[in-house]
């Protein structure tokens, strides 16, 4: 299925007594997201610390401040691992071979050693 | 690690997004052609009443796009006509100026949780293969048409009839008479300057209205997509300094900081990083917090930017109250017993929270002098199990309008009444201001303070966070003070 992840899921309240407009969990009301195209800078609202370029067939990143031993996961959008780099201790900039093939929808996910991650969508 | 840990990771990464994260999220995003996106909208906690049910009114998604190619970030119009959501779980609406979409569940009902793919037409084709494209979701409630009483003359400055000294009924967006004798509308303090203008937004119509205030994350986001000179105008620093450094203030949790340094090239970036450690973006880094230090240039450049307009004062207190009663020094929950935050838990996460005490009549509010010494979470006190005095909600399901930080809106004061319902453009002007016709600026004046906020008291018969209080009406917010911060409305 083309949409594998926006299966719609629906659960009414009818039956619980509450009222909707009245509850609440986490957040704060607001997404967004984001959809980079071609040889423009990426960023992310998820770690702004990072600076991520697509330029000349390489994944360009360059960090304000090290990050160390980075877990950088390249998949496709069917979810195969096209290259895994771990960086070294201190880094504060990587560079990763992209595939030859130019029309793919790539994710990039980053492991932090906190065990935090971010992901980075992109088509290249 | 191994690739199945991997994947597994990346697995959890999608599925959390609906389950544990964001009460909304926006994910995949996708061209499917030139003038068509299409992503998943995730959204908790939706409802849409039937008429006859109070409050009868449904909550709402205002989507919006920017597009950089290169040159800035440009607001991008949407096609008249949506062929929407794939399982008809969402409907979804173009606004009349096309700057942005309104989304609500298709069904009447409540839900808990509620996802589906959307498909969205541009009105114009993206006009090249390098770009930038970011969509921003905020969530909305809409306020029926209908009459409400204002003032409960009380509380400071209220209005009232002026016959009766009692509440006042605004029954019609029709010319408003103000005067000391009949009928007409009255306040002893900062009155009205002349007659109120059938133009003059009063809440009569329907509107739609942010349910929560402004946050950190959303400021910052909006920043990042201004030229370096736009930046300069809505941040007291400048995007030259250097990264770590406060964009407004180190203090009473504002959390919005320099990522990233301006260059001659480009624009500076900025983050939230409450807790002032080396990353950004962490999950303790205030992201959800009410965007404090904002004055009204800065409110309405971002209503400017977002497609909206301020309210006016009329339209915030139908916005608290309702079709209800009035009660003397009521706040926003419609009692005047409050169970102020003495403690937040979570602290700068997603989910801060408090502890409330047991009074079934006390409203949550970050208010009376707060030990947290600053803003909260956006929507802090609405769990999966609260009531409206609980979360401090609204009549219609709007939070956070007593305490926290003070409403910014359009006065009845001399400046305020040429305000018509404009909305914004979503281009601000060079300099980075908010440049649409008949909003009150700086010149003019207009626009005062409502609702209170963490560090506003009961004192002496002062009660400012009472829903009818106005006597920071009169108080034209131009400096970027910590209590400061707002939200937008608009119609359809």
């Amino acid at each position: 299925m083309k949409y594998l992840f926006c299966i719609g899921l629906l659960f009414v309240l009818s039956c619980s007594g509450l009222s909707a407009q009245f509850l609440g969990g986490a957040g704060d009301g607001y997404a967004m997201t984001s959809l980079r195209q071609g040889n423009v800078a990426l960023d992310s609202a998820q770690d702004h610390s990072l600076q991520i370029q697509l330029k000349d067939a390489r994944l360009k990143l360059v960090s304000l401040m090290p990050l160390n031993e980075v877990n950088l996961c390249l998949f496709d959008m069917d979810g195969r691992l096209l290259r895994q780099e771990k960086s070294s201790r201190a880094a504060t900039s990587w560079q990763m071979e992209l595939p030859e093939q130019r029309t793919s929808k790539l994710m990039l996910l980053l492991i932090r050693s906190d065990k935090t991650s971010s992901t980075y969508r992109f088509v290249w | 690690m191994c690739i199945r840990s991997l994947l597994m990771l990346l697995a959890g990464s999608f599925s959390c997004a609906i389950v544990n994260a964001n009460n909304l999220s926006l994910n995949e995003l996708q061209l499917l052609d030139a003038s068509k996106v299409a992503l998943s909208l995730g959204w908790e906690n939706a409802w849409f009443l039937d008429p006859q049910t109070a409050p009868g009114n449904h909550d709402a998604v205002w989507l919006f796009a920017k597009i950089n190619y290169g040159s800035g970030f440009e607001h991008l119009q949407w096609s008249l006509d949506q062929s929407g959501s794939l399982q008809e779980v969402f409907a979804i609406e173009t606004s009349a100026d096309q700057r942005g979409l309104m989304i609500r569940p298709a069904n009447a009902g409540t839900y808990n949780s509620i996802s589906d793919v959307i498909h969205l037409h541009l009105d114009h084709a993206v006009a090249s293969e390098n770009f930038d494209l970011r969509l921003f979701a905020v969530e909305m409630v809409y306020v029926p048409e209908g009459g409400f009483l204002l003032g409960d003359a009380a509380s400071q400055g209220a209005f009232r009839e002026a016959e009766t000294d009692h509440a006042f009924m605004l029954s019609s967006e029709q010319e408003i008479p103000v005067d000391s004798i009949g009928t007409s509308l009255w306040s002893f303090n900062d009155k009205p300057d002349s007659d109120i203008p059938a133009s003059f937004p009063k809440g009569f119509e329907g509107f739609y209205c942010m349910k929560h205030e402004l946050s950190q994350q959303l400021y910052a986001d909006f920043l990042n997509c201004l030229s370096t000179q736009q930046q300069d105008s809505r941040t007291p620093g400048s995007p030259f300094d250097p990264p770590l450094i406060s964009a407004f203030s180190d203090q009473n949790r504002n959390a919005i900081q320099l990522a990233v340094s301006a260059n001659d090239e480009s624009p500076a970036r900025y983050a939230c990083n409450l807790h002032l450690q080396d990353d950004f973006g962490l999950s303790r880094d205030g992201q959800s917090l009410a965007a404090n230090f904002l004055n009204w240039n800065d409110l309405c450049a971002w209503l400017d930017w977002a497609a909206l307009r301020p309210m006016t004062e009329f339209e915030y207190e139908k916005a608290c109250r309702g079709k209800e009663q009035t009660v003397d020094l009521e706040f926003a929950w419609g009692t005047s017993v409050a169970d102020p935050v003495m403690q937040v838990y979570d602290a700068g996460m997603s989910t801060e929270y408090f502890l409330m005490d047991d009074d079934d009549s006390s409203g949550a509010i970050n208010y009376q002098y707060s030990p947290v010494n600053g803003p909260v979470r956006c929507g802090f006190a609405a769990t999966e199990s609260s009531n409206r005095v609980d979360s401090g909600a609204s009549y219609y399901g709007i939070l956070e309008l007593s305490g926290n930080l003070w409403e910014q809106v359009v006065s009845c004061l001399q400046g305020g009444l040429d305000f018509v319902s404009n909305h914004g453009d979503g281009r601000l002007s060079e300099y980075g201001d908010a440049d649409v016709e008949s909003w009150p600026s700086m010149d003019t004046g207009g626009a005062g303070l409502r609702g209170g906020a963490w560090n506003s008291g009961d004192f002496a018969g002062f009660r400012d966070a009472s829903v009818s209080d106005r006597y920071y009406i009169g108080f034209f917010p131009e400096e970027r003070r910590n209590t400061l911060g707002g939200r937008g409305v608009r119609k359809l």
